[in-house]
């Protein structure tokens, strides 16, 4: 299954279903920022369990488990003060980039996965681009650091624009769950986020990759720490009612919500 | 006051409600805790953490342990693993809603998620208790893991990394009676 958007024959017409079906429509939950952590600590990365990405390392983890079909509307990320993604150097040489990998998927060499964390359960594969046939993960984003605001920001990453061509050259990512380490791959366009959202089936993860200039010229950033906040809807589906509800309301008000 | 599920006459007929009343029951929310705590053995202390706190009445669906990279597995026969509500702070303590013991087969926590049927699937039947998820939590309780290790257990030095709780936002299951049965028609439906 995946989340839908369904129109329904407005059988009753009522101006009450209406608002019901609206307010369900609208309803939206968000996890608590939490610290990004490293959970893979072999090649190319600092420690394993560390919160940290040192300068010239590279890491992943996951950022969100969706244990029920939901659609993801917002990924909120905040570098902490003095780390972030655009470094003095531009940014140009490290990359972020977002996986959609699902419960029960191959690798991009069709070899099949039995746990989602697993450290050979790697998204890349020899000569195939980021994301390329037959994985079954999908790559949601990949851009260098150029985009991303500078220190100390929240941002949503639906709103940035990816940058950057001939992206995920060999060694980054080397080493985390996006990349075997010492593995290469083909280069990769930058991906933007679906403005419309990420529609996540049951057991689907967010993997986020950050690379601190591991293999490009320019200096590397400070110590990044990340944090992290989903947004999404917790009603899976979105309702449409065709005919639109149209009598004139009476007697209707509206007052800011508070507690009785 | 604790999470129901209501009957309710189907007096209208309506798919649409229908549709609503059946996306309502299906609402999912999550808590992902980034716990990233290295497990002692039980001499130095429990592993215990509070996963969430509620302040309305939920239901539970689905409890995941994430282990992190490197752990050894969790072996011993004073080994266990459970969930709990209603505890203090710290997460020692409370009711028991499932408890998992003495493994008879070495369950890995290396790189992997586990859930309570995981781990209650190689523990002794007799030494242990309860069932996973789903589980109600009423409003003001908190929900803890608690992870009990033998010194000799492998599975000390392991890490655990997060644990992802998904529960109902909606308060009520709701059954509407009669099933609305007519034949829609005109009905789209696309990924949304």
């Amino acid at each position: 299954m995946v989340c839908k958007t369904k129109t329904l024959i407005n059988d009753v017409g009522s101006a009450v279903l209406a608002e019901v079906t609206s307010q369900l429509n609208r309803a939206l939950s968000v996890t608590p920022f939490l610290h990004f952590v490293q959970s893979a600590g072999t090649a190319g990365s600092g420690a394993a369990n560390s919160s940290s990405v040192p300068p010239s390392n590279n890491t992943s983890d996951v950022i969100f488990v969706a244990s029920e079909d939901c659609l993801v509307t917002s990924i909120r990320l905040c570098q902490t003060l003095g780390s972030f993604i655009n470094s003095v150097a531009g940014g140009a040489e490290n990359y972020m980039c977002l996986l959609k990998v699902p419960s029960l998927w191959t690798d991009a060499q069709g070899n099949p996965q039995t746990t989602q964390c697993a450290p050979s359960a790697h998204g890349d594969a020899v000569a195939v681009p980021l994301g390329g046939d037959p994985a079954t993960y999908t790559l949601e984003f990949l851009s260098d650091g150029t985009v991303f605001p500078d220190t100390g920001f929240i941002y949503n990453l639906f709103d940035i624009a990816a940058a950057g061509t001939a992206l995920s050259a060999v060694g980054d990512f080397s080493g985390t769950w996006v990349a075997a380490a010492g593995a290469s791959y083909a280069n990769t366009p930058a991906v933007s986020l679906n403005p419309k959202g990420i529609s996540m089936v049951a057991g689907d993860a967010l993997l986020l990759g950050m690379a601190n200039d591991v293999v490009g010229a320019g200096a590397p950033a400070s110590t990044m720490r990340t944090q992290s906040s989903i947004g999404y809807r917790p009603v899976k589906d979105e309702i449409i009612l065709q005919p639109n509800f149209v009598q004139t309301m009476r007697g209707y008000s509206s007052v800011d919500r508070a507690e009785k | 006051m604790a999470v129901q599920s209501k009957t309710l006459i189907g007096d209208v007929g309506s798919a649409v409600l229908a549709e609503s009343v059946s996306q309502s029951n299906r609402a999912a929310g999550y808590v992902s805790s980034t716990v990233n705590a290295t497990l002692v053995n039980m001499l130095i202390g429990p592993n215990a953490m509070v996963l969430c706190k509620f302040t309305e009445d939920v239901y539970v669906t689905s409890v995941v342990f994430g282990f992190g990279h490197g752990g050894g597995a969790i072996n011993h026969l004073n080994d266990s693993v459970g969930l709990f509500t209603g505890g203090p702070p710290n997460g020692d303590g409370g009711t028991p809603v499932c408890t998992a013991t003495n493994f008879t087969v070495p369950f890995p926590t290396s790189d992997v998620w586990a859930t309570m049927t995981d781990l209650l699937a190689v523990s002794d039947p007799a030494a242990s208790g309860g069932s996973d998820a789903p589980f109600a939590v009423n409003a003001g309780d908190s929900l803890a893991g608690v992870i009990s290790l033998d010194p000799a257990s492998t599975a000390v030095g392991a890490v655990l990394s997060s644990v992802n709780v998904t529960y109902r936002p909606m308060k009520d299951y709701l059954v509407t009676s009669p099933t609305y049965t007519r034949t829609m028609q005109n009905f789209g439906s696309v990924d949304r």
